[in-house]
C-alpha cells in the first residue's frame, strides 16, 4: 500500500508532534477527505464515517510523537483509520448480536435482495458498495479502492490471504449484480 | 486445439485466480477463449473488470460538516491532577517552574531595557550596582544552590515612595527585608537535603534558582534607574516570592528511592 502524498507534510508533522495544533489543523485539512472516504465506505454509514474520522484524527494526534517518518504521513494516518474501522467493527460485533453473520452469507445471495433499489433504478458504484455486506465491503474497499494487497489485508483483518481473495471475489460478484440489475 | 473446451462451471472455478492474475498463461488463455464464445462468462469478466476500474477512480467523499472544531476540543492539552504522589507529576511541576522562571527573566529583561533606554547604559550600570553591594554576576554560584543565601538581594521591596527612594543605588535597608531570612533558612535546608535528592532534580532546582537570581538582579538594576516605579517593585517582589516558593517546594521534595 503506497499512498502518494499530496504535499510535503513533514514540516507540519514535526510541528504537530511538538504540540502545534495549527499545524495539525493543516494536516487535518489535507487528509480529512481521504480518511472520511475510507471510514465511510468501510463502515457503510456517513454518520459513523464522520465519528470515526474524528476518532482517527484524535488518535493520530495522540500517537504523532511516536511517528518516526518511515512512511508518508498519509500512509500512516490511513493505517490508523483502517485499524480503527476494523476495531470498531469488532466492538460492534461484540456489543450487538447480529441476525446474519456477514461472513457466512453465500456468494449467490444477492446483495440487492435485502437492499434492492426499485426496478429500473441504476445504482452507481459508490451506492452499491455501501450496500455490500460488511465483511465483503471492507475487503473490497481495502483492495480495489484503497489498493492494499491481500497479504496486508489478511494481516490487518486477522484472516488468511485466501480468505481475503474469496471475500473480494464475492464482493465483486455482488456489486455486479447490483449494478446490472 | 483443446479437445475438452472449458465450460461455464470450469470458468467459475478459476475466476478468482483469473482476476488475481494467478493463472498460468495456458489456463488464462482457456478462460479467455471460453469467454469469447460464452455470453454469460464474457459479460461477467467485462463487468468485473469494469468494477475494478471504477473502484480505482471512485471519487473522494467530503464530510457534511467541518469536523475540526470537535476534534480540536478533544485534543486540548491534558490537565495533570494535583496531588498525585509519584515521580512524573513532580517533574512536570519542575518544568512548569522552569517555564515560569524563564518568563520572569524575559519580562524583567524587557522591563530593564525599556526603562534604561538602550543597552549601553545597562552595561555601564553594572559596576555601580556592584559598588552598591549587589553580588557580582560573574561570580560562580555556590555548589548547594545558584544563589548566595547570605546576600541581601533576596529582600522584598516596599512600594512606598519613601522606602522606594532608598532602594536607589543601594541595597534595601533592614526594614525592607521581609523574605530575606526565610530564603536564607530555606537555602540551608535545601543544601542539607541535596545529597538525598535525585541529581537530575537538584540540577533543575539549581537551574531555576539561577534564572530567578538573574531576574532579581535585572529587576534591581532597573530599580536603580527608576526607583519610584511601582511596576518594577511588583516585578521584583513577584520574583522573590517565586524564589521562596521554589525553595519551599525543594525543601519538601521526597528523598530519592
Amino acid at each position: 500500500m503506497d499512498i502518494s502524498a499530496p504535499a510535503d507534510d513533514s514540516r507540519d508533522v514535526a510541528l504537530a508532534a511538538a504540540g502545534d495544533r495549527h499545524a495539525f489543523e493543516r494536516l487535518y485539512k489535507s487528509h480529512v477527505n481521504r480518511v472520511f472516504s475510507l471510514c465511510t465506505r468501510m463502515s457503510g454509514s456517513r454518520i459513523r464515517g464522520e465519528e470515526l474520522t474524528q476518532d482517527v484524527f484524535v488518535r493520530s494526534w495522540e500517537k504523532l510523537p511516536q511517528f518516526r517518518g518511515d512512511a508518508a504521513f498519509s500512509t500512516w494516518i490511513h493505517r490508523i483509520a483502517v485499524n480503527m474501522v476494523l476495531s470498531d467493527r469488532k466492538n460492534q460485533s461484540r456489543s450487538s448480536k447480529r441476525l446474519v453473520d456477514d461472513d457466512t452469507e453465500s456468494v449467490e445471495e444477492p446483495v440487492a435482495r435485502a437492499y434492492a433499489p426499485q426496478y429500473g433504478d441504476r445504482m452507481d458504484i459508490a451506492a452499491a458498495i455501501e450496500m455490500l455486506p460488511k465483511g465483503a465491503r471492507q475487503i473490497f474497499v481495502l483492495h480495489d479502492v484503497e489498493g492494499y494487497k491481500h497479504e496486508e489485508i489478511a494481516e490487518m483483518c486477522g484472516i488468511t490471504s485466501g480468505g481475503s481473495k474469496a471475500q473480494l471475489h464475492r464482493a465483486r460478484l455482488l456489486l455486479r449484480e447490483a449494478l446490472t440489475r | 486445439m483443446n479437445e475438452n473446451p472449458m465450460t461455464c462451471a470450469g470458468a467459475d472455478a478459476v475466476l478468482l485466480d483469473y482476476f488475481e492474475g494467478m493463472l498460468d498463461a495456458r489456463a488464462r488463455a482457456e478462460v479467455d477463449m471460453h469467454a469469447a464464445t460464452c455470453l454469460r462468462c464474457g459479460s461477467l469478466i467485462r463487468d468485473v473488470n469494469g468494477i475494478r476500474v471504477n473502484a480505482i477512480a471512485i471519487a473522494e467523499l467530503t464530510p457534511s460538516r467541518n469536523l475540526w472544531p470537535e476534534i480540536e476540543s478533544r485534543i486540548q492539552p491534558r490537565v495533570v491532577p494535583i496531588g498525585v504522589a509519584h515521580r512524573a507529576p513532580v517533574m512536570a511541576r519542575w518544568w512548569m517552574a522552569a517555564a515560569a522562571a524563564a518568563l520572569i527573566v524575559s519580562t524583567a529583561g524587557v522591563t530593564y531595557l525599556a526603562t534604561s533606554g538602550s543597552l549601553s547604559p545597562r552595561v555601564a550600570s553594572a559596576p555601580a550596582q556592584r559598588a552598591a553591594g549587589a553580588p557580582d554576576p560573574g561570580v560562580a554560584a555556590p555548589a548547594a544552590g545558584a544563589s548566595d543565601p547570605g546576600v541581601a538581594p533576596d529582600a522584598i521591596v516596599s512600594r512606598s515612595p519613601a522606602l522606594a527612594s532608598r532602594t536607589a543605588g543601594t541595597m534595601p535597608v533592614p526594614s525592607d527585608v521581609q523574605l530575606g531570612d526565610e530564603i536564607t533558612r530555606l537555602h540551608v535546608v535545601v543544601s542539607e537535603r541535596r545529597a538525598q535528592l535525585d541529581p537530575a532534580t537538584v540540577k533543575i532546582v539549581e537551574d531555576n534558582l539561577r534564572l530567578i537570581d538573574a531576574a532579581v538582579k535585572q529587576a534591581r538594576a532597573a530599580l536603580v534607574r527608576d526607583p519610584a516605579s511601582g511596576f518594577l517593585i511588583d516585578q521584583l517582589n513577584s520574583v522573590l516570592e517565586k524564589k521562596v516558593e521554589l525553595l519551599r517546594t525543594a525543601a519538601m521534595l521526597p528523598s530519592r528511592s
